[in-house]
């Protein structure tokens, strides 16, 4: 079942100078799903964001939102983008209240009675009257998410949205995420270079350095690529290590009293059965899942940004 | 697809719930009250204070009549006779209708009023400046151009909300005025009308009317001001150069064109500045800066200008990427 994507762009470039900033990306991006776009810092990544939206110009290729051509209709295209670039900027000198009247009345037909709604769904009811200037930078997040949901759009766009967020923050949002992506059907792009973030919170990943789309994974299938390592608790630990070396004919490594070895998934119940028979007392076998990180840094190479 | 009124709308929130724009529209407000009030106790040599111009001016005209029917037959020069000529027939039309001179009365101190307009331009330029330039220095022009608005739209309600504040106030410093002088000089000669000369014959004009042109021509002034800081802030993204070039180019303009002027620099009149005083071509303010200058080529001029300003505005907001991070 292939539903029609939200955001699709063909061929989408940015050329500043010479400088190839976005080369060639094409993405597609569908409802109910939360798409992480991961970068190193100044791979591409907010400039891409900003011809979505149209604060950039596009030097070459397209952006289809809903099928709608951005460049072509940017006025109905944008129609059914939210976004916040970079951090939510508001009219410090306005009222929560005053700055989402301020955006309700430049979209078309959404009934008044919707800003309370967006209001008690990001839980600012309590302060919605007071100046956004004494607002807490969580807070003033919850009122960027507010305007960017405000005309109900099926793609919503975040740049960096976690940025400043503390550990309790930064959880609320990701859930918060999570939970409009699944009960309203709605596409999320959310750009980071925080991988550990983006692991708990996104359904697909797309990796992008020096302006290219280097790679597009479902979330699940970039942890389990590779080799798993295993992580053996075991007793007495010597022992463990001559029979899981004549086993497996390769080298096993300490780490703080366990052993660390790699190995097939298939290989895993044989060895356990090996090692009770040689009567070594199990605690515990557990597969070491590579982290996002190791992948990323693995496929750009961990290299810096020049 | 956006009501235009809605984003003027929110242009004007955006201007009157900034404690600047409180604070501009209150020192305007202070400055009226304060001017009226040093008029009414400073002059002692005018009328200003007496309580009986009513019966006093009739007295006074026919004797300024009666000098100057005198100077007339004198008189030799052909342009000095003209203006006698013109002050004889105004004097005998107000004695035959009964117009007393607006001298103490409400109406002079409001014609002396108009020179706020230059201060209504100076606050209208930091409105206008911030209008643009204001969005990018608080990063909400991130928020407000990925809306279902076109950048033309956008900037267009900038504009209007602009020059509406610039009414508003030119309406409140009638007002203010109007009052304050009603307090201060009484309500004598209120109803009288403005006595203008024209071809040989004496028109009679609402003293309201009258006040208002006067406010009018000096606006045009603060229009290319504010019009030029628009541009400055849609260029630049920076309302503290626009409002500072504006402000240079005006004090500077005028010393630039008195010199021009002297030195029988002619092209100076292509200069935007040369431009903005309208008073030589309708009232009798004096002789325009060069020579060959008329009304129409002053307009003409001028809107060149302004439509290039205007222009270069649009086409800038238009086309530049919003860059990160400023």
């Amino acid at each position: 079942m292939k539903k029609e994507p939200v955001l699709r762009t063909h061929n989408l470039t940015k050329v500043i100078g010479k400088k190839k900033i976005v080369d060639h990306v094409d993405l597609e991006i569908y409802p109910g799903e939360v798409f992480g776009f991961l970068g190193p810092n100044g791979a591409g990544k907010t400039s891409t964001i900003r011809m979505l939206v149209g604060l950039a110009s596009i030097t070459e290729g397209e952006v289809f939102i809903a099928g709608v051509n951005l460049a072509k209709n940017f006025e109905k295209a944008i129609s059914y983008v939210g976004g916040i670039v970079e951090n939510p900027e508001m009219y410090k000198f306005l009222t929560g209240y005053q700055n989402l009247i301020h955006y309700w009345r430049m979209c078309k037909g959404v009934p008044k009675s919707r800003i309370d709604e967006v209001t008690r769904l990001v839980g600012l009811e309590k302060r919605i009257n007071d100046k956004v200037k004494t607002y807490s930078l969580g807070m003033r997040q919850r009122l960027g998410i507010a305007q960017a949901l405000l005309h109900s759009p099926s793609l919503l766009i975040l740049d960096e949205p976690t940025n400043g967020l503390d550990p309790a923050g930064v959880r609320e949002f990701r859930d918060y995420l999570r939970r409009l992506a699944r009960e309203d059907n709605l596409a999320v792009m959310v750009s980071s270079h925080l991988l550990a973030e983006m692991e708990l919170m996104c359904d697909r990943i797309g990796v992008i350095q020096d302006g290219r789309l280097i790679d597009v994974k479902e979330m699940t299938e970039f942890k389990n690529e590779g080799k798993g390592a295993l992580l053996i608790d075991a007793h007495p630990i010597d022992k463990v290590m001559q029979v899981v070396e004549k086993f497996l004919g390769i080298e096993a490594i300490e780490q703080d009293g366990n052993l660390l070895v790699e190995v097939d998934r298939e290989q895993i119940p044989a060895l356990n059965a090996q090692l009770v028979k040689e009567d070594i007392k199990v605690y515990a076998i557990s597969q070491v899942s590579e982290t996002l990180e190791d992948r990323f840094l693995e496929m750009t190479g961990g290299r810096s940004v020049g | 697809m956006v009501n235009m009124l809605r984003l003027i709308q929110n242009e004007n929130m955006k201007i009157y719930r900034r404690i600047g724009t409180i604070v501009m529209i209150g020192l305007l407000v202070l400055a009226a009250i304060g001017f009226a009030v040093f008029t009414k106790y400073s002059q002692s040599d005018t009328i200003f204070g007496s309580t009986d111009i009513t019966k006093g001016w009739k007295d006074k005209v026919e004797k300024d009549l009666k000098e100057d029917k005198k100077e007339y037959k004198k008189e030799k020069n052909k342009d000095v006779r003209e203006l006698l000529k013109e002050d004889i027939i105004m004097n005998q039309y107000r004695l035959d209708h009964n117009i007393p001179p607006e001298k103490g009365t409400v109406w002079e101190f409001m014609a002396q009023t108009d020179a706020f307009t230059s201060l209504i331009g100076l606050f209208t330029t930091i409105v206008g400046a911030i209008s643009v330039a204001g969005e990018f220095t608080w990063g909400t022009i991130k928020l407000l151009l990925i809306r279902s608005a076109s950048r033309s739209k956008i900037l267009f309600s900038k504009f209007v909300a602009t020059i509406g504040f610039a009414i508003g106030m030119i309406i409140l410093l009638f007002i203010v005025s109007l009052l304050v002088g009603l307090v201060l000089f009484g309500s004598d000669g209120f109803s009288s009308a403005y006595l203008t000369y024209v071809d040989g014959k004496v028109i009679e004009k609402s003293m309201g009317l009258h006040i208002f042109s006067l406010y009018g021509l000096s606006s045009v002034d603060m229009l290319t001001t504010v019009i030029f800081a628009f541009m400055i802030s849609a260029v630049f993204r920076s309302s503290s150069l626009a409002i500072g070039l504006s402000i240079f180019l005006s004090f500077v303009g005028g010393t630039i064109m008195s010199f021009m002027s002297a030195m029988n620099i002619n092209w100076g009149k292509y200069l935007f500045f040369a431009n903005t005083n309208f008073r030589p071509y309708i009232t009798d303010g004096g002789e325009p800066p060069f020579k060959g200058m008329t009304f129409g080529f002053s307009i003409t001029v001028l809107s060149v200008y302004l439509l290039i300003f205007l222009a270069i505005s649009w086409y800038v907001f238009n086309k530049r990427d919003v860059a990160s991070s400023d």
